[in-house]
Order: C-alpha cells, then sequence, then structure tokens
C-alpha cells in the first residue's frame, strides 16, 4: 500500500512537473507570437505611413551607421553608411537614398516615440516595444537600367525584450515606390 | 449500481486504487499538455503566416507600382501589353486563353511578384470592381499583381489611367527658350515663351502668354499678356516607329490618331519622284533633297528622313487632296534612328511652292526630333497666299520669313519670325495630341488569392 501510494505521488509529480514545463513552454511560444504579431503589424503600419508621404521626401536624412550587433537591423547597413544589404539571406545591396534637405526618414529611432514620428522610432503596443528602422535605397528596374529608377521601401521591426526570454526574429517588409511623375525622358533608351 | 466484485474488493481493503487513479490523473494531464502544446504551435503557425501574408501583400504592390513604372517608360499602344520587361505587340498578350505576364521577379527576403498588363480597356470590360467607360484621350489599363513568399499568395488589381494632352501648349506660337518677331508682324492667335518675347516695331499679337520668368521686351506690346503660366515643358517629339520602313504598300497607313506614329511610307517618294526632276532621295540614308527646279508630290503617309533640304529654285512640293502627311526628321543621336551624322536638316528655302489642295494645318506636320541638325529654315517661299502646316520642333530654332501667311501652329526651342510675317492659329490643331505616358492609379482592390482557370485577373 504505502510503495503504490509512493509511485503513485511519483508519477503524479512528473506529471505536474512535465505540465508545468510543457505550459511554460507554450506560454513562452504565444508571447513569442504575440510579439511577432505585433511587430508585423507595427511593420506593415510603417509601411503604409512611409507610402503617404510624398515621393521626393522619401529619403534619409542622414547616413545610417553600420552595426556590429548582427540582430540589430543596421548590421545590414554597409561600412560607409551609403549602401542597405536589403535581403537578410543575400548580399545583395542598394545605394541609400540620402537627401538632408527633403527628406523625412531618420536614420536611428532613439528618443523617438512613434506616436509623435514619422519614420525611424521607438513603438509600443500593449505590453510589446521595439523600434522601427526605415530604409529607402535606389532600386534599378530590369529594364530601364538606371541606378535610380525608383526607391525601395524596407522596414524592419525590432521588439525589445527581457534577456531571459526569447528574442524574436527581426520583421522585415520591403516593397517598390514608383514616382508617380516618371515618363520616358527625351533621348532616353527606355 | 453494481460494481464490479474486483472493484469493490479493492475499495474495501484500500489496496491497488491509488496508482491506477495516479495514471487516469496522469493520462488527463497528458492530454492538457497536449493540447497547450498543440494551441501554442497553431499560434505560432497562425502568426508566422500573418507575417508572410503582409509580405505577399507588399509584394504585390511593389508588382503594380513596377507596372506602372515600365507602363509610363515603354508607352506601349492601346493595343500592345507588357510581358517581361519588354513592349509584347497585340498577338503576344496571350498565349492562348492565358494573357502573358511578367515572369516572376525577385523583390527580397524570399518575396516574388508577377504582374500582368492588360491592352488599353474598352467601354463594358471590368477591373478593379468597377465597369470601364471609355473616354476620348484616356487610356486606361487594370493591372494584376501577384505576391508570393513561404506559399502564402496575396493578389491585387488597380486600374491605371493614363490622359492625353494638347501637343500644343499655346494657341498660336510657342517657342520655349524665345520668340523674336520683326518689324510688322501681324499674328492671330497666342505667341508664348517661358523666357523672353521680342517685339519689334509695328508688330500686333492678340495675346501674349508667359512662363513665370516671361517678359516682353521690344518697341510694341501685346494686345493682351497673361503671366505666370507654365513653365512650359518641351514635349517628346512623338516619332514612334516612323524611322522604321513600311515593308508593303498595305503596311503604308494614313498617320494614326491620338498621338501614335506608325512606319514611314517613304518608299513612295522613291516610286513617285522624277530622276530627272532633281529629286534626290537615297533609302540607305533616308536624305531627301530637292534641287533646281525640282517637283515632288507626297502622298498620304509618314515620311522619316534623317534629312530634308529643299535649296533650288523653282521647286515645287505637292501634297493630294485628303492625304494627311506626317514628316519627322530624325537624328543621328536618337538610338534605333539609323541616322548618320551630319543629320536632322530641315530647310525649305528659295523660291519653293508648296501646292495644298487640303487647305488645313493638320494635313501637313513636320516633326523635328532634336536640335542637332542646326536651325531649321522656312524663307523666300512662295504657297498661294498660305501655307498650311504645322511645326514640332522643341530642341531646335526656327527661323521662318518672306512667305506667305503661316495658318497653323509652331512649337521650338527658339522662333525667329522675319519682317512683315502673318500667323493665323487655326483650332483643328488642339485635335493633335501627345502620346499618353503618365499612369495614375485610378482604382485599386485586393481579389482573393486564388483564381480558377488561367487568366489571373479573373475573380476580381
Amino acid at each position: 500500500m504505502l510503495i503504490e501510494v509512493l509511485v503513485a505521488i511519483l508519477v503524479l509529480t512528473v506529471g505536474l512537473l512535465g505540465l508545468i514545463g510543457a505550459f511554460d513552454s507554450a506560454r513562452k511560444l504565444n508571447l513569442l507570437s504575440e510579439r511577432r504579431t505585433s511587430m508585423a503589424h507595427r511593420a506593415q503600419l510603417e509601411l503604409e505611413r512611409l507610402q503617404a508621404i510624398p515621393y521626393e521626401q522619401l529619403a534619409m536624412k542622414s547616413a545610417p551607421s553600420h552595426s556590429t550587433e548582427a540582430t540589430n537591423p543596421d548590421f545590414y547597413v554597409k561600412e560607409g553608411g551609403t549602401e542597405y544589404q536589403y535581403g537578410a539571406e543575400s548580399s545583395e545591396a542598394e545605394k541609400l537614398v540620402e537627401q538632408a534637405s527633403v527628406g523625412e526618414i531618420a536614420a536611428s529611432p532613439s528618443g523617438r516615440k512613434c506616436s509623435q514620428y514619422l519614420g525611424a522610432c521607438e513603438w509600443v503596443d500593449g505590453n510589446v516595444t521595439g523600434n522601427v528602422y526605415d530604409f529607402v535605397t535606389w532600386h534599378t528596374d530590369k529594364l530601364c537600367k538606371t541606378s535610380t529608377s525608383y526607391k525601395r521601401l524596407t522596414v524592419a521591426v525590432t521588439a525589445t525584450v527581457p534577456s531571459s526570454n526569447n528574442r524574436p526574429t527581426v520583421v522585415r517588409i520591403s516593397t517598390l515606390i514608383a514616382n508617380p511623375k516618371e515618363t520616358k525622358k527625351e533621348f532616353e533608351a527606355c | 449500481m453494481r460494481y464490479p466484485i474486483d472493484f469493490r474488493r479493492r475499495l474495501a481493503d484500500g489496496a491497488g486504487f491509488v496508482l491506477p487513479t495516479a495514471m487516469i490523473v496522469l493520462l488527463i494531464l497528458t492530454l492538457l499538455i497536449g493540447a497547450a502544446i498543440t494551441v501554442a504551435s497553431q499560434t505560432s503557425t497562425s502568426t508566422t503566416r500573418d507575417g508572410n501574408t503582409k509580405v505577399a501583400l507588399e509584394a504585390a504592390e511593389a508588382g503594380l507600382q513596377t507596372a506602372s513604372y515600365r507602363l509610363s517608360k515603354l508607352e506601349p499602344k492601346s493595343t500592345e501589353c507588357i510581358t517581361g520587361s519588354v513592349v509584347a505587340a497585340e498577338q503576344h498578350c496571350e498565349r492562348g486563353s492565358e494573357p502573358l505576364g511578367s515572369g516572376a521577379e525577385a523583390l527580397g527576403n524570399g518575396a516574388t511578384f508577377e504582374y500582368w498588363t492588360s491592352k488599353g480597356l474598352l467601354t463594358g470590360e471590368k477591373c478593379a470592381g468597377e465597369t470601364i467607360s471609355a473616354q476620348e484621350n484616356l487610356s486606361q489599363r487594370c493591372i494584376t499583381s501577384v505576391g508570393k513568399i513561404n506559399g502564402v499568395t496575396r493578389r491585387v488589381q488597380e486600374r491605371a489611367s493614363s490622359l492625353s494632352s494638347p501637343l500644343f501648349q499655346v494657341k498660336g506660337i510657342l517657342g520655349y527658350h524665345s520668340v523674336l518677331i520683326e518689324n510688322n508682324g501681324k499674328l492671330e492667335g497666342e505667341v508664348g515663351t517661358n523666357e523672353t518675347l521680342t517685339l519689334k516695331n509695328g508688330v500686333i499679337v492678340e495675346q501674349a502668354v508667359l512662363g513665370p520668368l516671361g517678359k516682353v521686351e521690344g518697341t510694341s506690346t501685346p494686345t493682351k499678356t497673361v503671366k505666370n503660366i507654365g513653365p512650359f515643358e518641351p514635349p517628346t517629339v512623338p516619332i514612334g516607329e516612323s524611322a522604321q520602313s513600311a515593308l508593303s504598300q498595305s503596311e503604308c497607313k494614313p498617320p494614326l490618331e491620338g498621338g501614335e506614329v506608325g512606319k514611314n511610307c517613304n518608299f513612295l517618294i522613291t516610286s513617285g519622284a522624277d530622276a530627272n526632276s532633281g529629286v534626290s532621295y537615297s533609302s540607305a540614308t533616308r536624305s531627301l533633297s530637292m534641287g533646281q527646279g525640282a517637283s515632288l508630290e507626297l502622298k498620304e503617309g509618314v515620311y522619316n528622313f534623317c534629312n530634308f533640304q529643299v535649296a533650288g529654285n523653282n521647286t515645287t512640293l505637292k501634297t493630294v487632296a485628303g492625304g494627311k502627311v506626317e514628316i519627322f526628321i530624325d537624328s543621328a543621336l536618337r538610338s534605333g534612328s539609323n541616322c548618320a551624322a551630319p543629320a536632322g536638316k530641315l530647310e525649305f528655302k528659295n523660291g519653293l511652292e508648296l501646292v495644298d489642295p487640303n487647305k488645313n494645318a493638320l494635313y501637313l506636320q513636320f516633326y523635328v526630333y532634336d536640335g542637332s541638325g542646326g536651325v531649321i529654315e522656312f524663307k523666300n517661299n512662295v504657297s498661294g497666299g498660305q501655307f498650311y502646316g504645322t511645326i514640332v520642333a522643341p530642341y531646335s530654332k526656327v527661323a521662318i520669313g518672306n512667305n506667305a501667311e503661316f495658318v497653323g501652329a509652331i512649337q521650338a526651342n527658339e522662333v525667329e519670325l522675319a519682317p512683315n510675317f502673318k500667323f493665323k492659329f487655326e483650332k483643328e490643331v488642339n485635335t493633335l495630341k501627345t502620346p499618353s505616358r503618365l499612369y495614375e492609379r485610378k482604382a485599386w482592390e485586393e481579389c482573393p488569392s486564388t483564381y480558377t482557370g488561367t487568366n489571373p485577373s479573373e475573380g476580381c
């Protein structure tokens, strides 16, 4: 009888520990999902905000700095700050559009709340916080191979998490914006 | 209630009950663990998909932007579309009933897009949820774009339209840089410039139209002046396919409507010119010249010359009744012109008689591609009282003088009009339009991501 009770306690203990562990893992996974969902929403929101900016003003105010930290979106800014690697898994890079006089896009989100500033900013969504990084690069059309055919907007969103939590990977969304006034130029081949 | 004997015995002596109960509880816990993990896993999958749908939508949007850009750059005719990165002729827009698209293009980070552009939309066709109503001077196209990433697809559609504008930006004479009218000129219509309009003694101008930096100089004053218009932008000379030869009589067509320009009918000159008449034409160099006493009749059609010079005395250039003629002066600087330098010359000098039975400026149109050929001269000619025609040479200097009254419209970089020049604007030239160029989004909708059949624009 005593042995049976002890064995039962052991079995239940193992089961409960497993349950606690599983629920904790599920909680962490759900938390990660919640953060990733918020990040994706923020990225889309940011891209839509950028699409509302006049084409001429879609430019970096200043050149962003390269970061040595691989989890920082600025890691993909090339040394010198003139090019940005838009694909995280490829080495293809494009020239950043930098026009200090008319550009609307800040290079760093530090100290810029998204509720107050357009472009790179610090975002808050419920309990989830993080940074938004915007990059505007010149995209070369495969037809008219001028280096300034139209612009690529890339939004990279990070989330700030305690060190004990799983860090969600950076959410990165790109699209292209053509100059709404661009027509065939005289004496141009394409 | 009847319990099995063994179970009642176990209850009675309390032996062998605890462990089965624990096992049952463990089973329940296992089910709970499984449920929790399944829910978390599904949430994660759903989150990943949610992120991918956003990326796919932006990829599809990139496809629309790319298609609009290329439509504006490539200027396809209303019967053409864009496949890949080239203009495709009507017969190449579909394979069977399947429209041909751009092919998948990479956007980076695993996302791709592909788009399909329609030919010019006609009344009754549908796009982006709307039924099309065709309008004059409006070119409308439907663009469908599909964005994809990691098996997630989004499909969007837009109606893009491009509005043609009148070729002549003022109702009369426009010199982008300047207009100089010598003594006693009389102009019925507008005279416009971005910079300097010089009116010498006794000049009569109905109305001056000036750009923001425009000014009037000289000793005469326009009857009326309108300021701060423009600035006027030189139009693209709509040279189209005019440099390409028509291969047969059947392919030699009258000038097309809507600013589109077809192949040239230069071969008509070879067959119609009298070798003894002083007309000299080389099909290899596309150079036409008329010497002493030369006579040439231009039949209806489009002509493209690298040079067109009339220098001899007593020459005659005729057009035919009802036959509209468009003459393009090409340039060695234009890619695909096949003109060798020196090229781009247009000179009508010294006693050319223009015989025009149509008495309508639309029936004799001159277009000069650039200023590489030097000054365009229409001087010392006679044409039975009036010369009907239009000149579009936005990068050239045009000098006209000592002719009969000019009826039509002129658009050039610099215009110089000799003493006693008479001009009358002809309203009918307002029907000439620049080709539709700039495509703008007019309607947008998202379509179901999948479609039946092979037509990607179906089901929107």
